[in-house]
């Protein structure tokens, strides 16, 4: 009977009926080939290919194995093959993952929209459980029109009771709009099936019966995938119940509850490992004893011998901010640990399948400044390093967002040099100021945020990532990941920091240094309320933002000047790479925006925060002003933009894996 | 849908699925809507303002 037709030779006994196993690939097909066909199996080729196609005896009726497929179409030579095997099929055993039933009920409502009768083998049932995935099977199977049969083909389970099914297989629901475009066709072609395929626009298919293809593949895919989403929402259920423990930990990471305190845990542990460790401990060796103590006297006497320190060049390569000494100390006594300290970190997140966690666990948070959770990698980087974290950014999904990311990073983010000085000044001061100087900063980072995510023109981009199974990072990746990045990262960054260095020596040699805090002070002084030494701490900070933080550690000041000084430089212009960077990534345009934006918020705010001191008199009646402020931010960023729409996007937004 | 890139840049600017070759020409799709891989855009290299696919 169909033999000829399929182009290969299977004997069919006229009473036998075709049953034919379809499904994606690597659901299981061949296990249940098996258990249906024992082992009496023949093989034949498919011609013009070399895919060999399986069938074998289930009683009176013969069993074709199909190529693994996500659709039939003529895509492919397996696809091409599986359809013209399924078109000819009296019954339809399709295998199902049960772990992604997103993935493959769309195979299986394109088999049902061939109105071929069918019967769905829901496997892998175990699985699922085990990833909290609890489906229902019986609504499934109304939802669908076809019996469904729950089995786990390796453990033999519900293998007789599909069996015993094969009887009652039918077909299922279509839609009413593609039911009615098929009933049209189907009268000049003669085949439910093929008319679905000639409307998908096969053009192998058409051409058998001397019609022209649709065009209207795309819209009858979103179509079913759209009801294949919707099945999946109404059967799938999440649970804990029989879940592993990987499963439920991944679950407790990303709600909001038990994933804060959970992340606090992680960054606490960070901040041991990096802060303390390595920035202190490290450090502490390698800048001070390695490089100021042996490399940087050796290196001195070295050039010395040729150029005289005293002399314009001789400051430039050697002297105080030094291109062969301050810029080599500070890459490599204290950036390269660092470095590799935030990279070892941030590789194990990312290998265990935590860091996907943090970013849909933060996703909220930073949509309300025009961020998604994604953002939150370059924002970890940026307490390392913000050189690092806006070259980082490229990672980000539009212009828009790495716009937004770079301007916060450059303005509310302490690199972990100044985080360090930071800490020792701000122990000096008591716990309201330290909440002022913190509140102040988050404020900032908030209202910035919230401004440039309503007046920047466009829409950011939708968290979209794939949440895979929590596990122990693997060392070896681990590592992998942290040389190949450190080293990268020093490759790029390394000239812009030399560069950098240049500059501030010829600022340096010209007077200009001098000059600059000069013009400073009435800022300083009149706005701020700190001592005009202060614009020397300022102008460090332009070199070395941990400079700046140290340069105003050695001044005499009231606690009101600390939290208005470290504001004031927490918030003040990134280190020269770091400015260099900007101008790289961004363009000199929009570069030459972010910088003096940047600065003149700097100095504005810090001001706010003395003049506002000046006239309420408390740093409480200061402490509440600025949280009216956050309050007001956090209010207009929940309120809708003017003019905004729905995005177009017709998929559900996932987020576990498939 | 667009069917050739506006910049002419391309020509047919498509998506094509990396799992099942499915060639889409929605550029607003996120996934395959056949076999829910996630999507990579071929035929222009994006990062302009002329059509949907800018990103």
């Amino acid at each position: 009977m169909h033999c000829h037709d399929l182009g290969i030779k299977i004997d069919i006994p006229p009473e036998a009926r075709m049953i034919v196993l379809a499904g994606n690939p690597n659901v299981g097909k061949s296990v249940f080939f098996n258990a249906l066909t024992g082992l009496y199996v023949d093989v034949s080729n498919y011609p013009g290919t070399t895919l060999e196609i399986s069938h074998g005896k289930f009683g009176p009726d013969v069993v074709i194995d199909t190529p693994g497929v996500y659709g039939i179409s003529s895509f492919n030579d397996e696809e091409k093959i599986a359809r013209d095997i399924i078109l000819s099929a009296d019954v339809v055993i399709n295998i199902v993952d049960a772990v992604h039933l997103e993935r493959d009920l769309f195979l299986t409502q394109q088999v049902i929209d061939t109105g071929i009768p069918v019967v769905v083998a829901l496997n892998m049932l175990d699985e699922a459980v085990r990833q909290g995935r609890q489906v229902d099977v019986d609504l499934l199977s109304d939802l669908l029109g076809v019996p469904v049969i729950p089995t786990v083909a390796t453990q033999k389970k519900g293998i007789e009771e599909l069996k015993a099914a094969v009887s009652y297989a039918r077909s299922g629901h279509i839609d009413h709009e593609l039911h009615s475009k098929l009933h049209l066709l189907h009268d000049r072609v003669g085949n439910q099936g093929e008319a679905l395929l000639i409307l998908e626009g096969d053009p192998i298919v058409a051409e058998r019966h001397g019609i022209k293809p649709g065009n209207d593949r795309e819209e009858i895919y979103l179509m079913r995938r759209a009801r294949v989403n919707d099945i999946v929402g109404h059967v799938v259920r999440q649970t804990s119940q029989g879940a592993s423990m990987g499963t439920v930990l991944g679950r407790l990471m990303i709600q909001p509850l038990t994933g804060v305190p959970i992340l606090a845990v992680f960054l606490y542990a960070m901040y041991k490992f990096i802060g303390v460790f390595i920035a202190v401990d490290i450090v502490n060796f390698t800048e001070k004893i390695i490089m100021k103590e042996k490399y940087e006297p050796f290196v001195r006497a070295l050039v010395g011998h040729y150029i005289p320190q005293k002399t314009a060049l001789g400051t430039i390569l050697t002297g105080e901010f030094g291109v062969l000494t301050m810029t080599v100390t500070y890459i490599l006594g204290l950036l390269l640990p660092l470095v590799i300290g935030f990279y070892l970190a941030l590789s194990a997140f990312e290998d265990s399948g935590y860091l996907p966690r943090i970013a849909t666990l933060t996703d909220r948070a930073m949509t309300g400044i025009g961020l998604n959770g994604r953002a939150v990698i370059p924002i970890i980087l940026g307490f390392g390093c913000v050189t690092l974290a806006t070259i980082v950014t490229r990672l980000l999904g539009s212009e828009r967002e790495r716009r937004i990311a770079v301007f916060l990073l450059g303005l509310a983010i302490p690199c972990s040099a100044q985080l360090a000085v930071i800490a020792g000044l701000i122990s000096r001061v008591s716990g309201a100021y330290v909440f002022l100087f913190a509140l102040t900063i988050f404020t900032v980072l908030a209202v910035a945020g919230t401004m440039l995510n309503r007046f920047l023109p466009g829409e950011s981009t939708d968290l979209l990532i794939d949440l895979p199974p929590l596990r122990l990072p693997r060392i070896e990746n681990v590592l992998k990941k942290t040389f190949t990045k450190s080293y990268n990262f020093l490759a790029e960054a390394t000239p812009l920091f030399a560069v950098g260095a240049l500059l501030i020596g010829i600022l340096q040699v010209t007077g200009l240094l001098d000059v600059l805090q000069k013009l400073l002070a009435p800022l300083t002084v009149g706005w701020l309320g700190l001592p005009k030494e202060a614009a020397n701490a300022f102008i460090m900070g332009f070199v070395r933002r941990d400079f700046g933080a140290a340069g105003l550690a050695s001044l005499p000041l009231s606690e009101i000047q600390t939290i208005v000084g470290l504001i004031t430089i927490t918030l003040f212009v990134p280190c020269i790479a770091s400015l260099l960077v900007i101008f790289k990534e961004r363009g000199r345009r929009e570069g030459l925006i972010i910088w003096p934006a940047i600065l003149s918020l700097a100095f504005f705010i810090g001001g706010l925060v003395a003049q506002g001191f000046r006239l309420f008199g408390s740093v409480y009646a200061v402490i509440g002003a600025v949280a009216v402020i956050l309050l007001a931010a956090v209010i207009i960023g929940k309120m809708p933009k003017p003019g905004n729409t729905s995005p177009i996007d017709q998929n559900v937004k996932q987020r576990s894996s498939v | 849908m667009f069917n050739d890139c506006p910049k002419k840049k391309a020509g047919p600017v498509f998506i094509l699925c990396p799992t099942c070759h499915n060639k889409m020409q929605d550029l607003t799709l996120l996934r395959c809507p056949r076999c829910f891989a996630q999507l990579y855009k071929t035929g222009c290299d994006g990062n302009c303002n002329k059509c949907e696919g800018k990103k």
